[in-house]
């Protein structure tokens, strides 16, 4: 099943971004510095990929609300201009000193990643424990109507065993995990959004009727 | 031995007074030792306001509209007899929407059959209760309900209003508790303009073991000095935060602080 991101679908720790209008990469590392680097290859934990809605706003913490796994996407929440996104954790102990992270909402990249999971789902099971390394070899410009983009040209190099540093789970914290009420039994999450009205019951049950 | 709170004169805390003291201590003592009272803001009017106005029409499911609106509309003039808070026009503008967007919503619970009472709760190792008054109790459907008034509607409930919310389901056993915001016109983008959270219980014990924990470090801090003068130059305020943005209690601040 493809991911639900990208144009056509629906810390203490280190950072990979990329800027999808120059093309470069850069790491933003744990002690808050940030360097540019070149076209990177990284392990990465495409199996346990997060994805969801995400909230950036000038001034705020960002915002997520992550589905419950790949297929079962979270509603969208109101109250806020929120994209379709993904986390994904990154490992190079030459780039990143280890774990990184890489997420974001952009379309340019988001349709990459979905891409790279495609391959990725293809290779699994011939590769089962193994982990993708992934090679960016250059990006290829996208005019749109906002103008010219670079899409990273992101490609599945090999497998390797899973690094013993980069943990087999979910890189979204729990906390920001959408929880459906009718999965949980408990009380919608806040997070999960407007909750409808309850239906009218009696004030009291020990209430007499005449 | 006396504890920090009683030594200051302090019977009980808040879900408010525990938020001030968490985000921005200098302004929490300089209220609470100093006595100082920030006077009502426009902000804090047009949401007693909004809340009057819907509670008429909640107690009253045939009241029109208009006539809430009303209520609502005397009640701010009345909150703001002395205020020369320069927002209070675009304030008073906005309470209608407010009104008739709540309204919307909270009669389709029914009519409350608890409002504005008080509760109380204790804290493990707290020496002071900590109190508040809730908005509306719904027995018929085990649940208390908080209005906020916004101009944005959030997607998830803020700290402070989880640690309200917490102590609001503490003094009502198992009720569910859920946060109305209303603002005065609906969104562009999704039309709405009222949404309701409901706080997760996982949550609300979370923040019940956060207040017990900044509750007693206020206490142990309080229990330094009985000099609220000693006190206060222990801290730093924040003038850049919105606890400071009103005139009068900047210019407190500034005479307190020295800056």
């Amino acid at each position: 099943m493809g991911l639900m991101i990208g144009g056509s679908g629906a810390s203490a720790k280190a950072y990979l971004k990329y800027n999808a209008k120059s093309g470069r990469w850069s790491v933003r590392n744990i002690d808050g510095s940030e360097n540019e680097i070149g076209d990177p290859t990284f392990a990465a934990d495409l199996e346990n990929i997060a994805t969801g809605w995400m909230l950036f706003e000038k001034g705020m913490p960002p915002q997520r609300v992550m589905d419950a796994s790949t297929d079962q996407p979270a509603p969208k929440p109101t109250g806020g201009d929120f994209k379709r996104g993904f986390i994904l954790s990154v490992y190079s102990k030459n780039l990143f000193g280890g774990i990184a992270e890489l997420s974001g909402t952009s379309n340019v990249l988001a349709n990459v990643v979905k891409s790279l999971y495609a391959q990725f789902e293809e290779g699994k099971d011939a590769n089962a424990g193994k982990v993708p390394v992934i090679e960016c070899k250059g990006a290829t410009a996208e005019k749109g109507k906002f103008g010219t983009n670079y899409a990273p040209n992101l490609t599945i190099a090999k497998w390797i065993d899973r690094p013993d540093d980069l943990a087999d789970e979910s890189p979204a914290h729990p906390n920001d995990i959408y929880k459906p009420a009718a999965l949980t039994g408990a009380p919608t999450p806040a997070a999960s959004g407007h909750v409808p009205p309850p239906s009218p019951r009696p004030a009291s049950s020990s209430a007499t009727e005449f | 031995m006396t504890n920090g709170f009683e030594q200051h004169g302090i019977t009980h805390l808040s879900a408010s007074s525990i938020n001030a003291a968490s985000n921005d201590m200098a302004l929490f003592l300089m209220e609470k030792l100093l006595k100082f009272r920030s006077p009502t803001n426009a902000a804090m009017a047009r949401g007693k306001a909004a809340e009057e106005g819907i509670h008429h029409g909640l107690l009253n499911p045939q009241a029109s509209v208009e006539e809430c609106v009303a209520k609502a509309m005397a009640c701010f003039d009345t909150e703001m007899r002395f205020s020369p808070d320069e927002k209070r026009e675009r304030e008073r503008e906005l309470v209608p929407g407010y009104v008739e967007n709540g309204l919307a919503e909270l009669r389709l619970y029914g009519v409350p059959t608890g409002y504005q009472e008080k509760i109380s709760i204790e804290l493990d190792g707290v020496p002071v209760p900590v109190i508040g008054f809730i908005d509306w109790r719904f027995d018929q459907h085990g649940m208390v309900v908080d209005l906020k008034t916004t101009e944005r509607l959030p997607s998830s409930l803020s700290t402070a209003h989880a640690r309200q919310g917490a102590i609001y389901m503490r003094a009502h056993g198992n009720y569910a508790m859920r946060f109305a915001y209303t603002k005065p016109r609906a969104g562009k983008g999704d039309g709405r303009s009222c949404i309701v959270l409901e706080l997760d219980r996982e949550q609300a014990a979370a923040e019940i073991a956060a207040l017990t924990n900044i509750a007693q470090r206020l206490e142990r801090f309080l229990r330094l000095s009985k000099d609220p003068s000693e006190l206060l130059a222990m801290v730093i305020p924040n003038f850049d935060s919105f606890y400071w943005s009103s005139g009068p209690v900047r210019a407190k601040g500034r005479e307190v602080f020295g800056f």
